[in-house]
């Protein structure tokens, strides 16, 4: 399966979950947790096809990530700024679900997530076809 | 380049959120780091506003900090609920609420393609 396909089967996969188990908590966290990190295998994706070799990067892999898809892609106009924001907010979320435990993940945060993904990964597949 | 103590990087960004978003502004949270960044933060909104204009203020925030050599992982939420609600409950005062999410219901049976 490749990444695009991977990140849309996700989703698809991760709403189905969401509407049949999303009033437990632990189904909203694992659901935060797999769409952003659909989000960050697109985001390899998108750098491999610019010529980057992300899966050799060994420190502060996922800020390097965002910061990389700027410099390709923002920097030259193909990408906007907010877009790249928005993965690092799916970051959060992520960060938020997976240690956070004290704090409570509402069904709110998950139809957020979805929002922001969403975006993202139509912008992730725009660029795509522009640039394959 | 980092010269700001935790407390005063706090400060920093909460100006920098008030900056931002004004009267939108319910509160800043900080916690964290958990990996790799220097302190979490999330931004907590009174109401929604339009995804795009809140990436536009975030990345806002997040640069200039950039510049001065912090990683600072920055997220947000609307303020749905009161900070009673959100933050958890003690196990005693726990009910066993039991309601499935309304929103999505209905597309997981146009979206299920098995």
């Amino acid at each position: 399966m490749g990444e695009l396909e991977f990140a849309e089967e996700t989703m698809i996969r991760m709403k189905n979950l969401y509407g049949l188990a999303g009033d437990h908590e632990v189904i909203r966290r694992t659901v935060i947790s797999r769409i952003y990190y659909s989000a960050y295998h697109l985001s390899l994706y998108l750098l491999n096809k610019a010529g980057l070799r992300p899966e050799t990067w060994r420190r502060n892999v996922h800020k390097r990530v965002a910061d990389e898809i700027e410099r390709q892609f923002v920097s030259a106009n193909m990408m906007t700024i907010e877009i790249v924001q928005f993965l690092e907010d799916m970051r959060r979320y992520r960060v938020r679900a997976d240690y956070q435990l004290r704090l409570t993940i509402s069904e709110g945060d998950v139809e957020n997530i979805f929002k922001l993904f969403d975006a993202y990964f139509n912008e992730c597949r725009r660029v795509l076809e522009v640039i394959a | 380049m980092k010269a700001l103590e935790r407390k005063e990087l706090k400060q920093r960004i909460t100006n920098l959120a008030k900056e931002q978003f004004g009267d939108l502004l319910k509160d800043v949270r900080f916690s964290g780091p958990f990996e790799d960044e220097d302190i979490d933060v999330d931004i907590i909104l009174r109401k929604k506003i339009e995804l795009n204009e809140i990436g536009a203020k975030l990345w806002k925030i997040r640069k200039p900090l950039r510049e001065e050599g912090y990683d600072v992982l920055i997220g947000h939420w609307f303020d749905g609920k009161s900070d009673k609600m959100r933050r958890k409950p003690n196990v005693a005062s726990v009910s066993k609420a039991n309601h499935k999410p309304k929103a999505l219901v209905n597309e997981v049976n146009t979206l299920d393609r098995m």
